[in-house]
């Protein structure tokens, strides 16, 4: 319909409905909460007079929105006429809700059926019916509104990338969804092929694959190559891959921005994470996600979950599978006795990727967290879920959980920035999510796994204290090597050999009330603390963010970097002493386990 | 003394309002109502509402000489003002009258004569006190809106 081309750039706004309805006083409503909506409204309680007006102004409408029962004509009669003589699309209105009537009225060719009483929400997508049909009618995109309609279009497309950046986080929210349902815009690709879904398997095969054809190198056609799944195609890895490089590059830039306020008491590598800080990064994630109230679901989740998840998660990538150190408590900081990887939760909205990984991690596990609030990764619901509320130093407002919105931010994306800052390691991903994980379970209502996060912040103290990531130590969380971490921070070598993992522990120990802290005293979990304590400090010292909050809980732990480390040797020591975890389940299970996990 | 008096009317209708809320008299399309109400309609809330009592009105006259009618059978007409009346009530957020709308469509699905009477009979009675709160909420605004000016009048000046 040229109609809509007189409106594209106000569209939908202005958009012009004829609202028929016998009642005045819905009318009267209706006509009020289209005005809200912006749109140009005419009204009329009489079928025979609507009639006439579309009638003699063909171009004049672009929507009509009509009662069922009037008394001088028969809504669904009305509505065959108009869609015989003004093909206009025409929603229907009635306080019967009966679905037999629904489904006559859609049968006649109502574009939609309200139920009465309507609400103004119902109201302000109403537009998205005119653009449908008068892109079934005309077979050309409108740009404006094919922008509208498809702001998630779907992600395989290629057609995809001019909007990929804008559409992704939406995409990995909806990307399961069926988009086909909307028209996909001008985009031809968007042909309906069967979505593919990134499962954490399939995410994992793939950060594998692009780990080792080296992020640069990393090519569509080479990963599929790798991946060896059957039924994906090289598009599916395309749009996966731009995601993921986004992702990355958020978690990049949030780390960057982390150095300033890390607050958290992770160290190097809690900084890292904290880093990620929600705002940036993070933050995208988290919007990303939202349902669980994970923060970030997308972190690959099958590297990062599986390896924080179950002990020998960790190995995806490059972890080993001892996961000695991370021992994730199943429940622990991923999700309490979890052991799957659905529990990390990379806060933050802003990475496609990881959203997707979201996707995949989606599920309700909580994470770690007993505690809704890990205040390192901002588990808010039992996960990892790293939030990103806070812009400030991660530990900002870290609540006692780790959950707090402030920690998520922190650790991944700063995790997930050093990582590639790097020359990430292949489990760039992985570490980051170990790490992220390590710290997020340990949230879990306390930071059990304080000590595995104090594994990994001394591990990753390298890494983590220094925001370059340089590598993702955290993938070695697992291997408690510090040379994961290393690539964290480059300032620091990694003492951190329990790892990373430990690290991790420590850094959100700190915040989340686990007992892990015991020793140390920290508190972290005590957000409010963390914040005068140390988490604000920690924003000072970048690479030692880490230590300053431990410094503040009165931990031995210096300001400086290498406080960190002594910091997290002490855990360590005690961890071996069998830290008790409030939570008990995790960390000190897994550690014991592993031992020397931390 | 006028300034205070408009406190406690404002705090008489909030009062009053939560009454009607919890009491499921009410519901949020009310409040949806209120948000309408701009500088562009500033009398929009008590507008609607004017019509729709007095479309009520008549709608429920009609009910009610349909079902005294001796000869009553025509359920269909009956819903149809039923419907109406629905519709309406359901517009402006005047819960439980819609939901005994329900009953009395039920009724009529059923050719239930004695359950239509009964409903009506509810309807009425529900009807005549929805009426009378929001009556009583409206003059407690106006009189509030008006200690609020005469309190500051300099301010409405301004």
């Amino acid at each position: 319909m040229a109609v809509i081309n007189e409106k594209d750039h106000h569209f939908p706004k202005g958009m012009r409905v004829l609202a028929v309805d016998d009642d005045r006083t819905c009318l009267m409503v209706l006509k009020t909460l289209l005005q809200k909506c912006h749109y140009q409204v005419t009204t009329t309680n009489s079928a025979i007079t609507a009639l006439k007006l579309l009638r003699e102004k063909k171009n004049k409408f672009d929507l009509v929105i009509s009662d069922v029962h009037m008394p001088d004509m028969d809504g669904f009669k009305l509505l065959e006429l108009v869609g015989l003589e003004m093909d206009l699309p025409v929603i229907m209105l009635s306080v019967d809700d009966d679905p037999r009537v629904m489904m006559k009225g859609i049968m006649h060719g109502a574009c939609f059926y309200l139920v009465k009483p309507v609400r103004i929400e119902e109201l302000k997508n109403i537009w998205q019916h005119v653009i449908r049909r008068n892109k079934h009618d005309s077979q050309e995109p409108e740009k404006p509104s094919n922008n509208h309609e498809n702001p998630d279009s779907d992600q395989s497309s290629k057609a995809n990338k001019k909007r990929k950046e804008q559409e992704e986080e939406e995409e990995e929210e909806e990307e399961e969804e069926d988009e086909n349902d909307h028209d996909n815009g001008d985009d031809p690709s968007a042909q309906k092929k069967p979505r593919v879904v990134w499962s954490v398997d399939l995410h994992r095969k793939f950060v594998t694959a692009v780990e080792q054809l080296g992020i640069d190198k990393a090519v569509p056609k080479k990963i599929l190559d790798l991946m060896n799944v059957e039924k994906l195609t090289r598009e599916n890895v395309a749009s996966h891959l731009q995601k993921y490089r986004i992702f990355l590059r958020r978690v990049n830039n949030m780390s960057n921005q982390q150095h300033s306020n890390i607050g958290s008491g992770f160290s190097s590598a809690d900084t890292s994470y904290l880093r990620m800080n929600p705002l940036s990064g993070i933050g995208q994630l988290q919007t990303l996600n939202n349902n669980s109230g994970y923060g970030l679901r997308s972190f690959s989740p099958s590297n990062m979950l599986n390896r924080f998840n179950t002990p020998s998660a960790l190995n995806a990538h490059g972890f080993n599978s001892n996961d000695s150190q991370f021992q994730f408590p199943s429940s622990g900081l991923l999700g309490r006795g979890r052991s799957n990887n659905n529990q990390i939760y990379l806060p933050g909205g802003g990475l496609n990727s990881v959203q997707n990984l979201s996707t995949i991690f989606d599920s309700k596990q909580s994470f770690c967290r007993q505690k809704p609030s890990s205040p390192i990764l901002g588990v808010s619901n039992n996960g990892l879920i790293l939030e990103q509320n806070h812009q400030g130093g991660i530990y900002d407002n870290i609540p006692n959980s780790v959950g707090s919105s402030s920690q998520e931010q922190i650790s991944f994306p700063s995790l997930l920035d050093h990582h590639h800052g790097n020359s990430c390691n292949n489990d760039i991903w992985s570490n980051e999510c170990n790490t992220l994980m390590n710290s997020s379970t340990f949230q879990g209502g306390n930071l059990s796994g304080a000590s595995s996060i104090t594994s990994l912040s001394s591990q990753s103290h390298d890494s983590f204290t220094d925001l370059n990531f340089q590598g993702v130590n955290f993938t070695n969380i697992n291997n408690s090597n510090n040379v994961q971490f290393q690539g964290w921070n480059s300032n620091n070598n990694n003492n951190n050999q329990n790892g990373n993992y430990h690290a991790l522990s420590g850094l959100i120990d700190p915040f989340s009330n686990s007992s892990f802290n015991r020793n140390l005293d920290f508190d972290f979990c005590d957000a409010s603390q963390m914040k005068h304590d140390g988490v604000i400090d920690l924003t000072e010292d970048s690479s030692l963010k880490p230590h300053q909050l431990y410094k503040t809980r009165n931990t031995h732990i210096s300001n400086n970097a290498g406080s960190l480390e002594d910091f997290v040797n002490e855990i360590m020591k005690q961890k071996q002493d069998k830290i008790k975890l409030p939570e008990g389940d995790f960390l000190c299970d897994n550690y014991s386990t592993g031992g020397t996990s931390m | 003394m006028l300034g205070l008096g408009a406190d406690l009317l404002w705090a008489h209708m909030n009062r009053l309002l939560g009454f009607l809320f919890h009491q499921g008299v009410l519901d949020e399309h009310f409040l949806q109502l209120h948000h309408l109400q701009d500088e562009s309609s500033p009398s929009f809330v008590s507008e609607v509402l004017n019509i729709y009592f007095h479309e009520s009105e008549k709608l429920l006259n009609n009910l009610r000489s349909l079902l005294m009618d001796r000869d009553f059978s025509d359920y269909n007409k009956m819903r149809i003002h039923l419907n109406q009346f629905m519709g309406s009530s359901s517009s402006i957020g005047a819960k439980r009258l819609t939901t005994v709308c329900l009953a009395f469509r039920a009724a009529t699905q059923h050719s239930n004569r004695p359950g239509c009477l009964r409903a009506l009979e509810m309807l009425e009675h529900e009807y005549c006190y929805l009426k009378n709160k929001l009556h009583e909420l409206f003059q407690i605004e106006q009189q509030r809106a008006l200690a609020a000016a005469a309190r500051y009048p300099l301010q409405n000046n301004q």
